[in-house]
């Protein structure tokens, strides 16, 4: 997929203290506001553009020593009796997510992660603002937030190619492809309207059909070409070389 | 896996890699001559051929097949490469290759393994680095984040740039060692040479290269310093008194604790009869010994990779192991494999590599004095040299933190079409590197079954043990969980062996990092390899080392040096490990 | 340290070996002369013919102990141990005993361990005739009275034998001394290789009766490795360091490595041979050996004077063929204490040690105030 991020406005996080800024408090919470562009709808009656966005599939990012996320949503009001106001509802999409299983150790702590339609609450249509929260409760770090923080639109990331029919189907049933029920229906024809004198003569049908299978076999393999490496080294049977390099 | 997702790809992958194989050839010509036995009729062709293809034994090998590639691929992560992505990012070049239908039509493709740095080209912004021009990468497809393959070798930046720092320090000492004695990386053998060192095959040991002025690139030691100094920039440590481990280690990977590993080691419980312990000469057979051979025989019979590993849970009888090894890993040496080993030697005999001199040195300093082993030196040789020549090595860089070595064609510096990399497979030995061979030689008496056996070993187990990696069976891990266990189980020990100034890593390090071979019994070594081979992890050798720290406890607390410790900890022949092991791991 | 109710013995003690004397220190002994009243005697086979020589009057008495039987040489010297098996063989035979069961060949079944073997230059021309049956094979000229690998040379052509072929012919009739009497055996030429190389193995056996038989093996013998590749090659045969395997032949080669001296533990061999081979062939090696070892023994019993008064530690060489089958090539007398690394100081201390726990048992010693003491199991 060749989804292009959506356009967004990341704003940098910003660290929760307590209001008092004179003590030293380390909340282990830092926010991340994300706005998205002002579309104005010409369509709609009243063409004062707002901050919106019709749908968010997925979000991505990389981790760096976060412990857990929680993504809050501003939802657009919804319109009554045809007017535009009431107050934008906040609603939590994801709830603390675990990133790190263990917050004071490594694992996890730099790892890609991608929040997707199952890990969401709500469906994220129509939403003005997004608000990612990063908390890390471990006072080991020095240090945490997220990087190439992205949003996509489409509900799936990869179209996950479909597996072969031969591994889905029921191991009970055998399905025949096309080709061999063609061939197998018309030889079953061809041999009950034959009469029992030619039993000797080798029969043509259950020799071309087997030869097509064989065809179609050394296609699929010239088809497939292996991977396999050929172990050669050289660059055209030299190995002259200077000193190594570091780069 | 429980996303469905993740596991349809992993399955595709699997599919994918399973077509690209020598099997899947191997499987097709195998049905073909199904396919004109007399038995099969047409009306039931899938059938019949599958039958048949069953009854020769073909479902055994493919499911040995589907166990290897468990075995050895690492779990996927979102977001995730598409399998061919990872063999070819660029889809225009994917595309030259598939239709010239050849391996590959460009000469930088001709190395056997894209090296990483096409896939890693793309996200050259993200490393910072070396490269101070960080320009984004103008790639025609640039793919919404996909898992860069340095996060899939390694995915903490500090550790990888540690790794790098390493080994740029390894390619300098190799460099300067080139030319101080001003011998070439690599030198063509002249027609007669070559011809003289053909007729001395099996016996390389007699007459070696002049090795007065080669020494090791480095010893364990070195590398334990290098690790010891790894700090997390992100981290605050100790300072803030939260972590207070006595070791020094510091990088905070998470380690098993000793319940998970008596989960994970449940086979080898007190209660239960191991092979190294109830099959001793003092116990009569019938209580154990011989069931097991019996069962043992049958176990090998079924020739099924993941029985095998059940059943060397518990060690494998002597007469059996060479071949329960086998299973284990999937190793099977046919005439294809035979040519390869041939078309190795011939590498070999074509040039000669300085790392060849780096490698005759490490036998002749650790095997050759070594009473157990200095019989299989000849062999040793046959095994290491032609192990630097094999590409198919370059595979398992994927999954380790290590970067193969690169170099350039004399003349053509800089031109990446004339780039290779050196020693061909990718692996620079050092002090201690051939005793990985040596426990080996008593199983197999024939060097080319002897090298893939190897070769499997080292690209599943031992590469972890000398390259940085936060990998829960890297070597980083296993020091982290050695010292946790000791300090956490024997307090009073570590902390009397801190105070006289003698860090218990320092001594057991080395037994890690050679997973113990040549400092135990040859006997001893094998059945420790056998439950490494079974439970499929390293995690057994610090268990093993605390064990061993355990047992000499009483002569340990009473020194009061460093050097007074490691005479104590000197002699590890006469130890048994497993009953080491069961009294460390299920008797507190 | 002075073992608890052990008497202060009197040593004497030819040979100046640590491996020796450190046991008898350990025990608090006390060393005299041989010419003194000993109750130990450590000798080489010069004294045995001095003691045991009729001129020479000496009577053991019955708190005396000596190293040898007074004519160890029927197993010992190789024309003569070669003779006494061959003799029990045709004995058994003839008693139609099963062991001396015979294959299709003609080849003894469960007696066949030792190579084919004539004695020169009485044998020569029934040597000649085996060899033209065989012209290809390799034969090993080994003189019957020396030791360490002196004097062995290896042969494919008969006119290496000129020498021989003269004396045979000569119409002399007095019988040749053990200096110029060699036997000729077939050279095993498929030896079992491990890592390539080509090993034997050194085993020792402590007798204390001959009749009854009564032998102790003892476990850790070791494998002699030679430490040059093994080549079968007719142009190698002028190679003493590819062939023979005796210790004081390889020391001189370039490649002995003094940190394990070329030897692998007889446990070693077994880890190898059980993993490389199967645990069932490799049992049945050892048994083989046993048994080969005790046939050996059987053979010469009757004709050694069964002297109370002595025991005999011998160093019995085997080689296995690629068949793991073990040859008898030889019994030593006065097998090697020299150690050429420490754990080999440490295996033969141990099994001095052990020889002298099992001759001289505890409760044999003489009394400290002097009385005699009886012995048991004469």
């Amino acid at each position: 997929m060749t989804d292009r991020p959506l356009h967004s406005h990341i704003k940098n996080p910003v660290i929760l203290t307590i209001s008092d800024g004179k003590t030293e408090f380390h909340s282990g919470c830092r926010v991340i506001d994300i706005n998205f562009p002002n579309i104005s709808n010409p369509e709609s009656s009243n063409p004062i553009s707002v901050s919106i966005c019709e749908r968010v599939g997925e979000i991505h990012f990389k981790n760096s020593y976060t412990a857990f996320i929680t993504v809050r949503a501003k939802f657009k009001a919804q319109a009554e009796n045809g007017e535009v106001g009431g107050d934008a509802k906040w609603k939590t999409c994801v709830r603390r997510f675990r990133l790190m299983p263990n917050p004071h150790m490594e694992e996890g702590s730099q790892d890609y992660f991608c929040l997707g339609k199952k890990h969401f609450m709500n469906e994220l249509s129509n939403i003005t603002q997004l608000r990612v929260i990063l908390q890390q409760p471990s006072p080991v770090w020095k240090d945490f937030r997220i990087e190439e923080l992205k949003l996509y639109r489409s509900a799936e990331m990869n179209k996950t190619p479909a597996l072969p029919s031969w591994l889905i189907e029921d191991s009970g049933k055998s399905k025949k492809s096309d080709n061999d029920l063609d061939n197998d229906s018309f030889c079953d024809k061809l041999r009950s309207e034959r009469s029992p004198c030619l039993a000797s003569v080798p029969n043509l049908e259950a020799i071309s059909s087997s030869l097509q299978h064989l065809w179609a076999l050394a296609e699929e393999v010239g088809a497939k070409q292996t991977e396999r490496a050929l172990g050669r080294y050289e660059v055209d049977g030299c190995y002259e070389i200077n000193l190594l390099s570091y780069t | 896996m429980t996303d469905p997702n993740l596991s349809k790809i992993f399955m595709q992958t699997l599919i994918e890699d399973l077509k690209s194989s020598k099997i899947f050839t191997d499987l097709q010509n195998a049905a073909q001559i199904e396919i004109t036995k007399p038995g099969v009729r047409l009306s039931e062709l899938k059938k019949g051929v599958q039958a048949g293809l069953i009854h020769s034994g073909w479902d055994k090998r493919l499911k040995n097949a589907v166990f290897k590639y468990l075995q050895t691929k690492p779990r996927l992560q979102y977001p995730v490469t598409p399998p061919e992505h990872a063999k070819e990012p660029l889809l225009y070049l994917r595309k030259a290759q598939k239709s010239s239908g050849k391996v590959s039509t460009k000469p930088r493709l001709q190395y056997p393994v894209t090296p990483p740095e096409h896939a890693k080209e793309p996200l050259l912004y993200l490393r910072k680095a070396q490269k101070s021009s960080g320009k984004i990468s103008t790639k025609p497809r640039l793919q919404y984040p996909v898992t860069p393959p340095e996060h899939a070798k390694e995915p903490l930046l500090y550790l990888r740039k540690a790794q790098h720092a390493w080994e740029k320090r390894i390619l300098k000492s190799l460099n300067s060692m080139c030319t101080e004695l001003n011998i070439p990386l690599a030198r063509k053998r002249p027609e007669k040479e070559q011809k003289e060192m053909n007729s001395k095959w099996t016996e390389l040991g007699v007459e070696g290269p002049d090795l007065t002025q080669i020494r090791p690139v480095y010893a364990p030691k070195d590398f334990l310093e290098v690790i010891v100094g790894i700090q997390n920039p992100n981290y605050h440590g100790d300072n803030n008194g939260f972590f207070p481990l006595w070791g020094i280690v510091q990088v905070p990977v998470k380690v098993k604790s000793i319940n998970k590993l008596r989960l994970q080691y449940s086979e080898m419980a007190i209660n239960q009869c191991q092979s190294g312990i109830d099959d001793s000469t003092d116990i009569p057979s019938e209580l154990f010994d011989l069931d097991r051979s019996k069962l043992g025989k049958k176990v090998v019979n079924a020739n099924h990779g993941p029985v095998a590993q059940e059943f060397s849970k518990k060690g494998c009888p002597s007469s059996l192991r060479a071949t329960l090894w086998s299973q284990m890993l999937c190793v099977e040496v046919d005439d294809v494999d035979k040519l390869y080993y041939e078309q190795l030697k011939t590498s070999v005999l074509h040039h000669d590599l300085l790392v060849d001199s780096l490698l005759y040195k490490d036998v002749k300093l650790t095997a050759t004095n070594d009473d157990q082993y200095f019989v299989f030196e000849d062999f040793l040789y046959q095994v290491l040299l032609p192990f630097s020549r094999d590409t198919f090595v370059l595979n398992h860089f994927s999954q380790n933190s290590a970067t193969p070595p690169k170099s350039y064609i004399r003349g053509k510096l800089g031109v990446e079409e004339f780039s290779v990399l050196y020693p061909p497979n990718g692996v620079i030995p050092f002090h201690g590197f051939a005793m990985y061979v040596a426990p080996l030689c008593y199983l197999y008496n024939d060097p080319v079954i002897l090298y893939y056996v190897f070769r499997e070993i080292y690209t599943r187990y031992f590469y972890r043990l000398h390259s940085i990696s936060s990998h829960h069976q890297g070597i980083v891990a296993l020091s982290l969980l050695f010292e946790v266990l000791l300090q956490t189980h024997e307090p009073e020990l570590f902390f009397h062996l801190k105070t006289v100034g003698c860090q218990p890593l320092k001594i057991a390090f080395k037994w890690l990092v050679r997973a113990f071979s040549g400092y135990l019994s040859s006997d001893q070594v094998l059945l420790l390899w056998d439950r490494i081979l079974a439970y499929n992890s390293l995690e057994i050798l610090p268990v093993l080392a605390v064990a061993i720290f355990s047992f000499r406890k009483t002569n340990l607390l009473k020194v009061q040096s460093y050097n007074a410790a490691e005479a104590v900890l000197a002699d590890l022949t006469t130890l048994q490990v497993i009953p080491l092991i069961q009294l460390s791991l299920f008797s507190k | 340290m002075q073992r608890t109710g052990m008497a202060r013995l009197k040593y004497a003690c030819d040979m100046d070996k640590s491996v020796l004397l450190n046991n008898f220190e350990a025990r608090g002994w006390v060393p005299v002369s041989p010419d003194d009243d000993w109750n130990f005697y450590w000798a080489n086979v010069q004294s045995i013919r001095n003691v045991f020589s009729i001129d020479s009057g000496y009577r053991l008495t019955d708190d005396q102990v000596i190293n040898h039987f007074p004519n160890h040489v029927e197993l010992t010297r190789k024309d003569l141990m070669v003779k006494n098996i061959k003799r029990y063989r045709k004995d058994l035979e003839k008693e139609g005993s099963p062991l001396a069961e015979k294959d299709e060949n003609g080849r003894f079944i469960h007696l066949d361990f030792i190579p084919l073997t004539f004695m020169l230059p009485a044998d020569y021309n029934l040597f000649v005739e085996e060899f033209r049956k065989n012209p290809n094979t390799t034969w090993i000229m080994k003189p019957c009275g020396k030791a360490r690998g002196i004097g062995i040379f290896l042969v494919n052509k008969l006119s290496q034998l000129k020498k021989w072929s003269r004396d045979s012919k000569t119409n002399n009739f007095t019988p040749p001394t053990s200096k110029d009497t060699y036997v000729i055996s077939k050279y095993i030429d498929n030896p079992l290789l491990i890592g390539g190389k080509k090993f034997d193995l050194r085993l020792y056996v402590l007798v204390t009766s001959f009749r009854p038989l009564k032998c102790y093996m003892y476990r850790l013998g070791f494998a002699r490795f030679c430490t040059v590749k093994y080549n079968a090659s007719v142009n190698e045969l002028d190679n003493m360091f590819v062939h023979l395997t005796n210790v004081s032949i390889q020391k001189q080669g370039e490649d002995y490595n003094a940190v394990h001296g070329g030897k692998w533990t007889v446990q070693n061999l077994r880890l190898f041979l059980e993993g490389t081979r199967g645990k069932e062939v490799t049992d049945r090696l050892f048994d083989e050996i046993n048994w080969q070892t005790v046939h050996s023994l059987k053979a010469v019993s009757g004709n050694i004077s069964n002297d109370r008064h002595c025991f005999e530690c011998y160093g019995y060489d085997y080689i296995v063929d690629d068949n793991l089958k073990p040859w008898l090539i030889e019994v030593n007398a006065s097998p090697s204490l020299t150690s050429t690394t420490s754990s080999d100081r440490i295996m033969k201390y141990r099994l001095m040690n052990d020889l002298i726990n099992i001759v001289i048992p505890l409760d044999r010693c003489p009394m400290s105030d002097g009385t005699k003491y009886h012995r048991k199991n004469i």
